[in-house]
C-alpha cells in the first residue's frame, strides 16, 4: 500500500487533481459558513456583472448571488456524484461477481441483461426515471445509479474471471482454504483495482449526468444546484454571459479533478507501470 | 571474406536496468553458406545482438561501441534510408512468435507480397501472385493458392512459422537471422522448422545466425557455435568441437543441464495403486452466444491410469493433449464429465467438502507459471503458512514449518518476509513446490513446474525434486512437454495426444521400445537426440526410424 | 447455416432488447406515484374522471399486471405508441416527423467524433511523450470533462453571439423553398454545424484518449516489428500494420457510445432548439407529457440499436477474425 501511495503522489496529475478536489470538498463543508444564507435569495439586482453591487460573479434574473449559487451547487454535485456512484456500484458489482462465479446460464443470463442496459440510451432512461418519479435527491441518486452500473459489472465480470482462473488462487484452493477466504483474501484484492479506477471516474460521469438533469428542468428543486444555473442562464447568454460561464466552469474543474486523480489511481494501482 | 563480422559490439541498456551493458565486447564472424548459432540462457543478450544487426533495438537500448560490417559497411552507423533497403533484401528476419509477428488484420499471402513489392515496387500484380505461391511452395505450405489468402488466425503455429519464413526468403537474402524461431511450436513442430532452414540455407546458400536457448538444437543444426553468458562470448567454435570437447565450464554446465541423458529407469514398483483414474472423460464446450452452436475440446477420453505409492509417473504431450486438464480434474479443480478418480480405493468425486479438503492436503501440485501461482499481494511465508493454519496449525508453529521449508528448498528463511516479485522464476518454483510441501502431501502433482525455467534452473528444480522424493518418499505425478524431462524423473511414462492415452509403459521400454507411432515421431523430434545419444555413448533415445 | 444462426441471435437479442425496454417502461408507469391512467394522461386530462375510466378500459387497467403488460406490447407491436392528450396527435406521428433531423445530428456527431479521435489520437500516439501530444491530450483532457450543455452555450457565446459567424438556434431561416433545394441545404447545414461540433466534440475527446493509448500499444507489437524488418518505411508501416489495428477497439468502444450519444443528442438539441426527438424530450419534460416520454425512449432505443448494427458492420469490415469466426 505504502508504494502504492508513493508512486500516486509521483504523479504531478495526482497532486493537482488531489489538491483542487480537497478544495472543491472543502467549499461544499463550509458552503453555510463561506456564503450564509439561502442562495435562492435575492441578494441584490437583477442582471448584475461581474464584482458590481458587492457580488463578484454578478447575479442572476431574479437578482440571486451566482457566487453563493456555485458554493452551495458544490453540495448537490458532490453528494449525487458519490452517493449514486456508491449505488451502482454495489448494484454493479455484485451483478458482476454473481456472473463472473457462477458462470453458466446465470452468467448468460446477467450478461445479456447488462448488454441492454449498456445499449439504452442511459441518459434518456434517467430523463424518464425522474420525471415519472417526480424530481428529488433520492430519485435522481437511484436514476444515475440505475444507468451507471453496467460498466462497472461487465469490468467486474470480467476481472473476477480472469483472477480467479489464475494459478495462485487454485494453489489456495489446493492448500484447504476455505471458499469464503479464497474469495475475500486472494481474489477480490486482486481484482478491486480497476474497479476502484473506474468508480472514481463514475463519480465524475454521475456529477456530469446530475448536471445535465438539472439543466433540463429535472434537479431537486429545494437544491441549488450548477447545472439549474445554467439552464436558467440558458435563454439570456446574449445578455448576461455570467450566468452559465460560472457555474459550468465550477462543473470543468470538478470534473477534470476527479478524472486527474482516477488516471493517478490507475497508474499507482497498476502494477505493471508501478514496478518500472 | 566473411558475410557478416561482429566487432567489439558493446549495448547499453536504459538507466536503472539491472546492469549497465546488455552486451559486452562481442566479436564473432559469419561465413557465407554457414549457420551460426548463438546460444545463452535468458539474459544473455542474444536477442539483442540479433536486433542491433538490423537496427530493430528497443526504445532506450543503443549500441555504444564496436562495428557490424556486412558487405563491407558498418551497420551501426548506416543512414535509416540504406538500413531501410538493406532489411528484408540483403538480410532478413524471423522471430519467435509467429502469432504475434503478423499483423492479425492481413491475408498472410499479403504480408509476403508486400516484403516482395517493398524492394521490387515495379513488379506486376500477376508476377507478384505468382511469386508469392512459388515461395509457398518452397517452405512446405501445400494448396498456396488457398493459404495465401488465409489469416494468420486460421493457420497453425507451424504453418505461420513457414509463412514468416516465406516472408524473409522473399528476396533471397544472404543472410537469415532467427530469433529462437522455434521456442513457442510444439516439438514435432519445431523439428519440421528446424529441417526447413537447414534445407533451405543448404539449398539458397545463405548464411544464419540463429538464436537459441536449447543446446539439443545446437547440436543439431550449427556449423559454428557461440555461447553467450551476461552479455560475453565465453567460448565460441566449430560446433564439433566445442560441443564434443567443451573448454569454458559454462558450456560444460549447459551441456550437463541438459535433462534426460542418464538411463531410463527400469524398475516397476510393486507397491499398491495410490492414485487410479478410471474411464475418465472431459469434453469443454464454449457457447458463444445463446443460439450458436457451441464448440467442443476433448479434453480426456477414456483416460485410464494408475500411480503406485512412491512411483514417479510422468504424463507427456504436446499442447491440446489434455495432460494439464488431467492433473486439474485429478484434484477436482475441473470436474470431469464422468469415469472415475480413486484415492486409496475411495472415489474422489462422491468426496464432500470436508473430505475433498483432507483429499486435497495429501495430493498437492505445483503449477507451471512460477508468475501468476503466488499471490503478488502477499508475502512468500503467509502465501506458505495459509495451508498449516487452514488445516488447524497456530499462526506461530506454521510460521515455523514455513520457514523450515524455505531452508529446505534453498532459499532460506529470510526469504519469509518479501514478496513475490523480489524473485527469479526458478526461486519462486521454489517457494511454490515449499507452499506444497508444508502440508505434508504424500502425493506431489507437477503440472509443467520446470518448463519456464533455463536449462540451468531446471536442472537445479529436478534435483531438489528428486531429493524432496527420496527423503519423504513421496510420489509424484510429473506433467510435461518435454520427453527430455521425463526421461530424466520418471519411472513410467504415459504419452496423450488429443486427450488419448496412446502409449503407457516403464521408461526404459518406452525410450528404448516405442510401440506407438506418435510416440515415435515425439522421440524422433527430440532436439539434439543424435548428439547426446553419442555423447552418452549408447544410442538410448532410440527411435523406431533407425 | 452458421449465418442464419448468427442472423436469428441478431433479432432474438434485438426482441429481447425491445422487450426490455417496453417492461422497464410499463414498470415505470405503475410506480410513478399516483393512479397509471393519470400517468397515462399526463397532467392535461387528469381531473377528468370520465377520461381517466376510458384510459382504465382502454389499457385493460383493471386486468392483471402480466395482461396489461401484454396489452402494452400489442400497441407497440402494431407501432402505437400512444396519445400524447397535450399536443392531441398520436406519439408515434409526433415522434416521426422529429426523427430526421436527430438522425441527422447524431450521425453527422458520431463520424465527426469517430474520425476526428482516430486521428488526433492517431497524432498524439505517434508523438507520444512530445509537446504535440501534451497539447492534444491536454485539450482532450478538459474536453471530456466538460457539460455538453456548456460547451454549447460556450460556442453559441464565441461564434454566434461574439463573431456571428453562424445561427445560434433552430434548423434553418428559411421560411419559403423558393430560394432552390442547395441554398435550403446550405442553410441547414449552417445550422446544423455546431450542434453537431458540440455533441461530437465531447465523443471526440473519448475517442483521441483510446486511439492514442491503444496506437502506442500497437506500436509496441511484434508485427510491427516484422514489417520493419521487412523494410517497411514508417509510413507504410503506419498505413498498413499500425492504424487499423489500433483503431479497432476505438470502433468497438464508439458502438457502445452511441446510446451515451443520443443522451448528449438530448441535451445539445436542447441548447440549439433543433426539432429533433431531444428537443421533442425536453419539452415534454417541461410539460410532464409522459406518453410521449415513453414512446421516445422506446424510439431512441431502437434507433441505438440500429446504429450498432452499423457500428457491429464496421467492425466486421476491419477486423478479419470476427467476420469468419
Amino acid at each position: 500500500m505504502n508504494e502504492t501511495l508513493r508512486t500516486f503522489l509521483s504523479r504531478p496529475a495526482g497532486i493537482v487533481g488531489l489538491t483542487i478536489l480537497g478544495l472543491v470538498c472543502v467549499v461544499a463543508l463550509l458552503a453555510p459558513v463561506i456564503s450564509p444564507g439561502s442562495p435562492w435569495d435575492m441578494a441584490g439586482m437583477p442582471f448584475a456583472r461581474p464584482g458590481e453591487g458587492g457580488m463578484w460573479l454578478g447575479s442572476d434574473t431574479l437578482g440571486r448571488d451566482v457566487a453563493a449559487g456555485v458554493i452551495h451547487g458544490a453540495r448537490v454535485s458532490l453528494l449525487i456524484g458519490v452517493s449514486s456512484t456508491l449505488a451502482a456500484l454495489a448494484i454493479g458489482v455484485t451483478m458482476g461477481a454473481i456472473a463472473g462465479f457462477s458462470g453458466g446460464i446465470v452468467d448468460l443470463i446477467i450478461v445479456r441483461v447488462t448488454e441492454v442496459f449498456q445499449t439504452i440510451p442511459n441518459f434518456v432512461l434517467a430523463i424518464l426515471l425522474v420525471a415519472i418519479l417526480t424530481p428529488s435527491l433520492t430519485t435522481i441518486i437511484l436514476a444515475i445509479a440505475l444507468v451507471s452500473w453496467p460498466p462497472l459489472a461487465r469490468l467486474t465480470r470480467a476481472q473476477v474471471m480472469s483472477v480467479s482462473r489464475r494459478e495462485f488462487v487454485h494453489a489456495a484452493r489446493c492448500q484447504g482454504q476455505s471458499a469464503v477466504s479464497v474469495l475475500v483474501r486472494h481474489v477480490l484484492p486482486n481484482a478491486i483495482s480497476p474497479i476502484i479506477v473506474t468508480g472514481s471516474l463514475t463519480v465524475a460521469a454521475a456529477i456530469l449526468i446530475e448536471a445535465a438533469l438539472s439543466f433540463m428542468g429535472l434537479g431537486d428543486p429545494n437544491h441549488m444546484s450548477w447545472g439549474y444555473m445554467v439552464g436558467a442562464g440558458r435563454t439570456v447568454i446574449r445578455q448576461a454571459w455570467w450566468m452559465s460561464v460560472f457555474p459550468g466552469l465550477a462543473i470543468l474543474i470538478t470534473v477534470v479533478a476527479i478524472n486527474l486523480v482516477g488516471e493517478a489511481l490507475n497508474d499507482a494501482l497498476n502494477p505493471r507501470i508501478a514496478r518500472s | 571474406m566473411s558475410l557478416l563480422s561482429v566487432r567489439e559490439l558493446s549495448i547499453a541498456l536504459p538507466k536503472g536496468a539491472d546492469r549497465a551493458l546488455a552486451v559486452d565486447g562481442v566479436n564473432f564472424e559469419i561465413e557465407e553458406n554457414r549457420i551460426v548459432c548463438l546460444v545463452g540462457e535468458s539474459g544473455s543478450g542474444k536477442s539483442m545482438i540479433a536486433h542491433a544487426i538490423l537496427g530493430l533495438l528497443p526504445q532506450g537500448v543503443k549500441p555504444v561501441a564496436g562495428q557490424i560490417g556486412f558487405e563491407g559497411r558498418d551497420l551501426l552507423s548506416l543512414a535509416p534510408a540504406e538500413m531501410k533497403t538493406l532489411r528484408g533484401a540483403g538480410v532478413a528476419m524471423i522471430f519467435q512468435e509467429p502469432l504475434t509477428a503478423l499483423n492479425p488484420l492481413k491475408k498472410v499471402g499479403e504480408q509476403v507480397a508486400e516484403a516482395v513489392r517493398i524492394h521490387n515496387p515495379a513488379c506486376p500484380a500477376a508476377t507478384l501472385t505468382a511469386r508469392v505461391e512459388e515461395l509457398f511452395i518452397r517452405v512446405g505450405l501445400s494448396d498456396p493458392a488457398r493459404l495465401r489468402k488465409s489469416f494468420p488466425f486460421q493457420l497453425s503455429g507451424g504453418q505461420r512459422q513457414r509463412v514468416m519464413i516465406a516472408m524473409a526468403l522473399a528476396n533471397s537474402p544472404k543472410l537469415l537471422i532467427a530469433d529462437e524461431p522455434t521456442t513457442a511450436l510444439d516439438v514435432t513442430t519445431q523439428r519440421q522448422i528446424l529441417d526447413l532452414i537447414k534445407e533451405l540455407q543448404a539449398t539458397m546458400g545463405m548464411g544464419v545466425l540463429f538464436i537459441t536457448h536449447d543446446i539439443g538444437v545446437v547440436a543439431d543444426i550449427a556449423d559454428r557455435v557461440v555461447v553467450l553468458k551476461g552479455g560475453q562470448v565465453v567460448e565460441q567454435g566449430d560446433a564439433a568441437n566445442l560441443l564434443e570437447a567443451p573448454r569454458d565450464s559454462y558450456t560444460q554446465m549447459l551441456l550437463d543441464a541438459v535433462p534426460g541423458r542418464g538411463s531410463p529407469r527400469s524398475g516397476s514398483l510393486k507397491a499398491a495403486p495410490l492414485l487410479e483414474v478410471q474411464a475418465l472423460n472431459k469434453t469443454f464446450v464454449t457457447r458463444q452466444g445463446l443460439l450458436e452452436p457451441p464448440r467442443r475440446v476433448i479434453a480426456a477420453d477414456d483416460v485410464q491410469l494408475a500411480l503406485r505409492e512412491g512411483e514417479t509417473l510422468a504424463v507427456v504431450g504436446e499442447s491440446g493433449s489434455g495432460k494439464s486438464t488431467l492433473a486439474r480434474m485429478v484434484l477436482r479443480l475441473v470436474e470431469p464429465d464422468n469415469g472415475d478418480i480413486l484415492w486409496r480405493g475411495v472415489k474422489v468425486r462422491d468426496m464432500n467438502r470436508a473430505a475433498l479438503r483432507q483429499y486435497r492436503r495429501k495430493a498437492q501440485i505445483v503449477f507451471q507459471d512460477p508468475w501468476s501461482s503466488l499471490d503478488p499481494r502477499l508475502k512468500i511465508g503467509e502465501s506458505i503458512l495459509r495451508g498449516p493454519v487452514a488445516f488447524g496449525a497456530s499462526r506461530a508453529e506454521a510460521a515455523r514449518t514455513a520457514r523450515q521449508w524455505l531452508e529446505r528448498v534453498g532459499l532460506g528463511g529470510q526469504a519469509f518476509d518479501r514478496f513475490p516479485h523480489e524473485f527469479s522464476g526458478g526461486q519462486r518454483q521454489r517457494i511454490c513446490i515449499a507452499r506444497a510441501l508444508a502440508l505434508d502431501p504424500e502425493l506431489l502433482i507437477a503440472d509443467e513446474a520446470v518448463s519456464a525455467l533455463d536449462v540451468s534452473v531446471q536442472s537445479q528444480v529436478l534435483e531438489l525434486l528428486a531429493g524432496l522424493k527420496a527423503d519423504m518418499g513421496l510420489s509424484m505425478l510429473f506433467i510435461t512437454h518435454d520427453l527430455r524431462v521425463a526421461r530424466e524423473i520418471a519411472d513410467r511414462i504415459i504419452v496423450m495426444q488429443k486427450g488419448r492415452i496412446v502409449e503407457q509403459n516403464t521408461a526404459a521400454d518406452l525410450f528404448g521400445n516405442p510401440t506407438d507411432p506418435y510416440t515415435r515421431n515425439l522421440l524422433d523430434a527430440v532436439p539434439g537426440r543424435a548428439f547426446f545419444d553419442r555423447r552418452a555413448g549408447t544410442p538410448i533415445l532410440r527411435g523406431a526410424a533407425t | 447455416m452458421i449465418i442464419i444462426s448468427r442472423l436469428l441471435a441478431k433479432l432474438t437479442g434485438i426482441v429481447l432488447a425491445i422487450l426490455v425496454i417496453a417492461t422497464i417502461n410499463f414498470t415505470l408507469v405503475h410506480s410513478a406515484p399516483g393512479d397509471p391512467a393519470s400517468v397515462i394522461a399526463g397532467q392535461s386530462g387528469a381531473t377528468d374522471e370520465k377520461f381517466l375510466a376510458d384510459l382504465r378500459a382502454e389499457y385493460g387497467l383493471d386486468q392483471p399486471f402480466l395482461v396489461q403488460l401484454g396489452t402494452y406490447i400489442g400497441k407497440i407491436a402494431r407501432l402505437d405508441l400512444g396519445y400524447s392528450y397535450r399536443q392531441r396527435r398520436p406519439v408515434t406521428d409526433l415522434i416521426l416527423e422529429r426523427l430526421g433531423p436527430t438522425l441527422m445530428l447524431t450521425l453527422s456527431a458520431f463520424f465527426l467524433s469517430l474520425i476526428g479521435g482516430v486521428t488526433c489520437g492517431a497524432l498524439a500516439g505517434l508523438r507520444h511523450g512530445k509537446w504535440s501530444d501534451l497539447a492534444i491530450s491536454l485539450v482532450a483532457l478538459l474536453l471530456y470533462a466538460t457539460p455538453v450543455f456548456w460547451l454549447g452555450l460556450m460556442l453559441v457565446l464565441v461564434f454566434s453571439v461574439q463573431l456571428e459567424w453562424l445561427p445560434a438556434f433552430g434548423y434553418s431561416d428559411m421560411r419559403s423553398d423558393s430560394f432552390g433545394p442547395l441554398a435550403y441545404a446550405w442553410d441547414v447545414a449552417k445550422h446544423l454545424f455546431l450542434p453537431a461540433v458540440t455533441l461530437g466534440a465531447i465523443y471526440m475527446a473519448v475517442y483521441t484518449r483510446l486511439m492514442r493509448s491503444s496506437l502506442i500499444e500497437v506500436a509496441a507489437e511484434d508485427h510491427v516489428k516484422t514489417a520493419r524488418a521487412k523494410g517497411l518505411g514508417e509510413a507504410a508501416i503506419l498505413r498498413g500494420h499500425m492504424l487499423r489495428n489500433a483503431a479497432l477497439p476505438v470502433v468497438a468502444f464508439a458502438g457502445l457510445q452511441v446510446g451515451a450519444m443520443v443522451g448528449g443528442a438530448v441535451v445539445v438539441e436542447t441548447v440549439f432548439s433543433w426539432p429533433g426527438l431531444g428537443r421533442l424530450t425536453f419539452d415534454a419534460v417541461t410539460a410532464r407529457d409522459y406518453p410521449v416520454l415513453l414512446g421516445l425512449f422506446l424510439v431512441m432505443s431502437v434507433m441505438v440499436i440500429a446504429v450498432n448494427l452499423l457500428t457491429d458492420l464496421m467492425q466486421r469490415l476491419i477486423d478479419p477474425r470476427m467476420a469468419v469466426n
